[in-house]
């Protein structure tokens, strides 16, 4: 893993090999943001599918349900 | 030739005088020479200028200024060495960074200026365009991990949709999905101490970018919320890699 460094009091760009610490986090932050962005889309879809359960039982047709509620993106983090 | 000279004066012997007077005749001829040239280049020192003064034949020298200065005009009309004022604008550093697992941007927030300018160009992740593009802010060697509040907003060309981020969160997402090389993403935002740089204090940073992948344009704004002396800014992509290009300005106080 590579990792770069600059500082403006240097002026120069280096790209160092990350150490075991480095890698460490940078691999705890990525599965923290995994983690999280799974369970945000895993609430984003109860919500959608609690929404639409209302829907029905209001009597709207399948395509009028789209309209309202349009397959959403994966919600960003 | 006249004699004296037409231009400056001097006395040359003439044909009525003695041989014997030519010797005094030349004194009086070389030093007039002699101190008009002095008058006219009255530099003593390596970078001296000389400019014409009120005097006829007689210039005025001027030292060489310091390391930086510039020449202007001073209120009396002559040549005068003046340090120059800093821009509105001042290009603190440009960084490019190629497929890189994190990029710091390090000791470019200073007591100089309290705002910032960041423009991100040609930014993309070689390991995917499902990445996002993500921000942390630095202090020293450290990086803030926690308790960024705020959020993104996007307009997508088809649908057009909102959508916010976690608060609070471990980083300032600045765009939904980095392109490739091809068509990357761009962002320019600003990046605030609203207790001035080299203070301990909260920073906010707002802006917006655009991401070709969707394509989507995102509006964004974010405070770390930690009280913090921040030098600096840390870039990098939700789980890839990341290059692209970082340049940062400072804003005349």
């Amino acid at each position: 893993m590579k990792i770069g460094k600059f500082d403006a009091i240097i002026g120069q760009q280096i790209v160092l090999d990350a150490t075991d610490e480095e890698i460490a986090a940078r691999e705890a932050e990525i599965t923290e943001y995994t983690a999280t962005k799974q369970s945000l889309e895993i609430a984003a879809t109860q919500l959608r599918n609690t929404k639409i359960a209302a829907y029905v039982k209001l009597g709207l047709t399948e395509a009028e349900i789209e309209a309202l509620l349009p397959t959403p993106k994966a919600p960003r983090l | 030739m006249t004699n004296p000279t037409s231009n400056y004066s001097f006395q040359m012997p003439t044909a009525t005088d003695l041989v014997t007077d030519l010797p005094a005749d030349f004194e009086v001829f070389g030093q007039a020479v002699d101190t008009r040239l002095k008058a006219l280049q009255p530099g003593t020192t390596l970078g001296d200028l000389a400019y014409s003064s009120a005097t006829a034949n007689t210039n005025t020298r001027l030292g060489i200024g310091t390391s930086g200065q510039v020449l202007a005009v001073s209120g009396g009309g002559v040549p005068a060495w003046t340090t120059a004022s800093a821009g509105a604008l001042a290009k603190i550093s440009t960084t490019t960074f190629t497929n890189v697992a994190t990029q710091d941007i390090d000791s470019v927030f200073t007591s100089t200026y309290d705002a910032y300018l960041i423009v991100i160009t040609n930014a993309f992740s070689p390991s995917g365009n499902t990445n996002d593009l993500h921000l942390q802010m630095r202090y020293s060697t450290n990086t803030e991990t926690a308790d960024y509040f705020g959020a993104i907003q996007t307009i997508v060309s088809t649908p057009t949709t909102n959508t916010t981020g976690a608060n609070p969160a471990a980083h300032c997402l600045l765009s939904n999905g980095l392109g490739n090389s091809t068509v990357p993403t761009t962002a320019v935002f600003n990046i605030v101490l609203p207790l001035g740089g080299g203070n301990s204090g909260r920073a906010n940073l707002y802006g917006n970018s655009f991401s070709a992948v969707a394509p989507e344009v995102g509006f964004f704004g974010y405070e770390a919320s930690t009280a913090r002396t921040y030098t600096g800014f840390r870039l990098k992509a939700s789980t890839g890699n990341v290059s692209g290009t970082v340049v940062v300005y400072g804003l005349g106080k």
